[in-house]
């Protein structure tokens, strides 16, 4: 006699708790992603410029942030500018440490592509950047981009 | 009546829901990139040039602009607002020998920078972005004119030859401390 075979509908996947996994990527993303990767100490208020380039590769983007500390570390480090390298306070001279440093996170190729962005507030005076600048020509880091804002075109 | 079961309510579609809030998400977010003024510094010399050794550059094709400690800027031993740089640059680059008091050539064009110790970095910024604002002026004219392009379309081998014909170079002098004359 043969088998009779019961016809019956598989039982349905639930997919109720396909949303909480998307969900909780969407959670481990947005607390993952990092959008900057230094706090900066130094109060920088850039100036404009109208002949701006966007900085594309942000990997070959190093930043040197030059103005006052910041409210919490007037106490500590007084109004005078300030180098900042990473996420510290730095003088010219830890610029060659600095930037041996980046070159030695990067292929050799392309080290003569990394940029030295220059984020420094308006009011600084340019001594402290022609040091900056002296010791990245020392350095041999000489693509240089000063940070600016966006304005239109006088006349 | 009493024990009439509720419906299931299909959830399928909330991971499509959420999926396209991911993307929507994913796709809106960008990272603010900044923006900048280019440059490419000079090589480190270790060795002091000689006097004697620096290369010879006629007074008439020197575009030299002094910055002072109060942002004062003189450009040919006149006074001037950084606002009037860039036609003034535009007029002495594009001269063709015209003019005694401009350039002979575009090509032996030097354009130098000079600031003091106490310059402000927005009076430096205001000035740099003037010259390159008339040599970016420069590079558009004559890249649609030999080309019926703008320059940013042109293939590298198209702005290498506007580059030769209108090259920029800039000479920023050691800063001085410049007397502090209004």
């Amino acid at each position: 006699m043969p088998i009779k075979k019961k016809k019956k509908d598989p039982p349905a996947i639930t997919t109720a708790s396909l949303p909480d996994i998307v969900f909780m990527l969407l959670c481990f993303f947005m607390v993952v992603t990092k959008m900057r990767d230094a706090e900066v100490k130094v109060r920088t208020v850039v100036p404009t410029a109208s002949e701006l380039q966007k900085l594309e590769d942000k990997s070959l983007v190093n930043h040197i942030y030059i103005g006052e500390p910041a409210q919490q570390f007037v106490a500590q480090f007084g109004t005078a500018p300030r180098i900042q390298l990473d996420d510290q306070f730095a003088t010219p001279q830890d610029i060659a440490r600095w930037v041996a440093s980046r070159r030695s996170k990067t292929t050799p190729a392309l080290h003569n592509k990394m940029i030295a962005a220059l984020k420094v507030d308006g009011d600084v005076k340019m001594g402290i950047i022609t040091e900056v600048k002296t010791e990245l020509r020392k350095q041999n880091l000489r693509k240089v981009s000063y940070i600016a804002g966006k304005r239109a075109k006088s006349n | 009546m009493a024990d009439r079961k509720i419906p299931e309510i299909n959830a399928g579609s909330m991971a499509d829901i959420a999926f396209l809030l991911l993307v929507f998400f994913l796709v809106t977010t960008t990272i603010q990139t900044d923006t900048g003024v280019n440059t490419t510094l000079p090589p480190w010399n270790p060795n002091k040039m000689k006097p004697e050794d620096y290369p010879r550059i006629e007074r008439r094709n020197l575009f030299d602009i002094s910055i002072n400690s109060l942002d004062k800027i003189i450009v040919r031993n006149e006074p001037k607002e950084y606002t009037e740089i860039k036609d003034l640059l535009i007029q002495f680059t594009t001269n063709f020998g015209k003019s005694e008091v401009y350039s002979e050539r575009p090509e032996v064009v030097v354009v130098s920078i000079k600031n003091d110790n106490g310059t402000s970095y927005n009076a430096y910024l205001n000035v740099y972005n003037e010259i390159k604002a008339a040599y970016n002026t420069i590079w558009d004219a004559e890249s649609d004119k030999s080309y019926g392009k703008k320059f940013a379309d042109l293939t590298k081998d198209e702005k290498d030859a506007v580059f030769a014909k209108f090259p920029l170079v800039i000479s920023e002098a050691e800063p001085a401390d410049l007397a502090a004359t209004e």
